[in-house]
């Protein structure tokens, strides 16, 4: 049975909220593989060449960073690998967490027409949300893996220790845009200075160069920036090289944490006063 | 609730904002707003009812039609009711499953088949995989479509697909099934067929019958309610009575304490 009152649905205590949340994935496992295999699908139904594009694309990526390594675009600090190889993990890595946030930041709005004709429960969007996230990321991971296997580059099995080292920064990323999916409803400007502001961030953390840069400034914003330590250190583990920065992945990992979880109960008290009005 | 309560709409209010910058304001506080009165909340300027302490029952078993004029609150009524806007003020209690026919329907995506979209949308209405491998044949078989199941969606007529969306509603096996004005573009063989289901479904579930033909609330419905300015201003069992009603104006908020 459903109730509905105009007081907060999920003003729960901590762990029956999360058993509520983890319920209602369960519920909504058949919606959320169908919602996947649209969203997976329907970009590239007009193609074609099909889905056949999530291998493509990433291919692509792979020949615009080999041209622009060959024209010394870049000139980053010294890498382990060779540069290429450096700049696809590290762009895969950061358009993994670039890519929650805009996935999951539409993902109130992008609902709209589904909402009007049958009311379902969130967590299904969040969760197809992530999944096509993780599936974006996997396809072209593997390929630039491949690509570095080609390069020369060995990977031993202390590499696997790459995926989960990845968990705070989906949780980040999740948290992000999460938060964004009720602004972008009611502040698109906030949304849209955001969306601008990530390309700007990409600079501010070592994605392009390493975090050894010669620019002072640089090196300080480096150091106090959370994603770092929350990129390098996958990177790193991946790679096989020495972890240096531990410590600020833990505490980084914590913060990561501690957002997450502020951010999915404030999500769940507050998007059922706002979703009305995404179809203004 | 007691077994055949299917809807319990228990003093139920609904605000909106007329104006886009003040709405988008007013859902920035909103959100922001970690407690909330039980009492009624004040209206914000440009703020409206657009549901007025609504009250009303459903059980299994009735054909209840809405009655009213454009913008009387019979749409907004529903939407809340199926849980798309959360009522400003009041409760609504729901036993069950409900299923949605709307006149124009936007759940469908135009790129996929026929087959594709009824998944969907079985699955939107809470449907198990195993439930739709078992009425899949069904929908299609009711919705006609035949050698169309596979062709794109945006490729059907708008008759094809109000009958698509009709059949999908109610083979999903509803407790309560809602019409918005959903038989409307559908042609004249169509809309007997779904006339003749709806009698037969609405001995295991109710319905709800939002319509401006008014003879398919002479063949169908067991209650009336009429509303106007988001109240429901009258209500009855005697179907002919209440359309009279409203076809002579003679429907005010005093015939709601009259008893109509």
């Amino acid at each position: 049975m459903r109730s509905q009152a105009n007081h907060p649905k999920y003003r729960l205590g901590f762990i029956d909220f999360w058993s509520s949340r983890f319920s209602s994935i369960a519920r909504n496992w058949q919606l959320i593989k169908q919602l996947l295999f649209l969203s997976l699908t329907e970009q590239y139904k007009k193609t074609w060449l099909g889905s056949l594009w999530l291998f493509v694309n990433p291919l692509l990526s792979i020949v615009i960073w080999l041209i622009m390594n060959f024209s010394g675009i870049y000139q980053p600090g010294e890498t382990s690998i060779p540069y290429v190889g450096y700049i696809l993990l590290s762009m895969s890595i950061w358009l993994f967490f670039v890519s929650f946030f805009k996935q999951l930041a539409t993902a109130v709005t992008e609902s709209s027409r589904m909402l009007m004709e049958a009311p379902f429960e969130m967590e299904a969007k969040l969760i197809e949300k992530i999944l096509l996230n993780i599936i974006n990321f996997a396809i072209p991971l593997s390929i630039n893996i491949i690509v570095l296997l080609a390069m020369g580059v060995r990977f031993g099995w202390s590499s696997l220790y790459f995926i989960p080292a990845l968990i705070p920064l989906m949780l980040l990323g999740v948290a992000i845009g999460v938060f964004f999916s009720l602004i972008e409803v009611v502040f698109n400007d906030i949304y849209l200075v955001v969306n601008q502001g990530l390309g700007v961030l990409m600079f501010l953390t070592p994605v392009v160069y390493t975090a050894e840069v010669d620019s002072e400034f640089l090196q300080s914003i480096i150091k106090l920036n959370p994603l770092t330590y929350l990129i390098s250190v996958p990177r790193d583990l991946l790679l096989g090289d020495t972890v240096s920065m531990w410590e600020g992945y833990w505490i980084s990992a914590g913060f990561a944490f501690l957002i997450f979880v502020l951010v999915i109960h404030f999500f769940f008290n507050s998007v059922y006063k706002i979703v009305e009005r995404i179809f203004e | 609730m007691e077994n055949d309560l299917i809807i319990e709409v228990d003093q139920v209010y609904k605000k909106f904002c007329t104006n886009l910058k003040l709405n988008m304001l007013y859902g920035l506080q909103d959100i922001f707003k970690f407690s909330q009165a039980d009492s009624l909340p004040p209206l914000r300027r440009k703020e409206f009812w657009a549901l007025e302490d609504v009250s009303l029952k459903i059980k299994r078993g009735e054909v209840v039609g809405i009655l009213g004029m454009n913008g009387a609150g019979k749409t907004t009524l529903i939407r809340t009711i199926m849980g798309t806007f959360p009522p400003s003020s009041g409760t609504i209690r729901v036993n069950g499953r409900i299923t949605t026919v709307f006149e124009r329907t936007r759940a469908f995506q135009k790129f996929y088949s026929g087959i594709e979209n009824i998944r969907v949308k079985c699955a939107l209405f809470g449907m198990s995989p195993k439930e739709i491998d078992e009425t899949i044949h069904d929908i299609l078989d009711f919705a006609g479509i035949g050698k169309f199941a596979e062709a794109p969606f945006g490729s059907y007529s708008a008759g094809m697909r109000a009958r698509v969306n009709f059949a999908i509603s109610v083979f999903a096996k509803p407790d309560l099934l809602i019409i918005d004005e959903g038989l409307a573009v559908s042609d004249v063989h169509f809309r007997k067929k779904c006339m003749e289901t709806l009698s037969e479904i609405k001995e295991k579930s109710a319905v709800m019958l939002v319509s401006h033909n008014l003879e398919q609330f002479e063949q169908l419905a067991t209650r009336l309610i009429i509303m106007e300015n988001g109240t429901i201003v009258g209500e009855t069992d005697d179907i002919s009575y209440g359309i009279k009603q409203i076809m002579t104006k003679n429907v005010t908020p005093a015939s709601k304490v009259a008893g109509f």
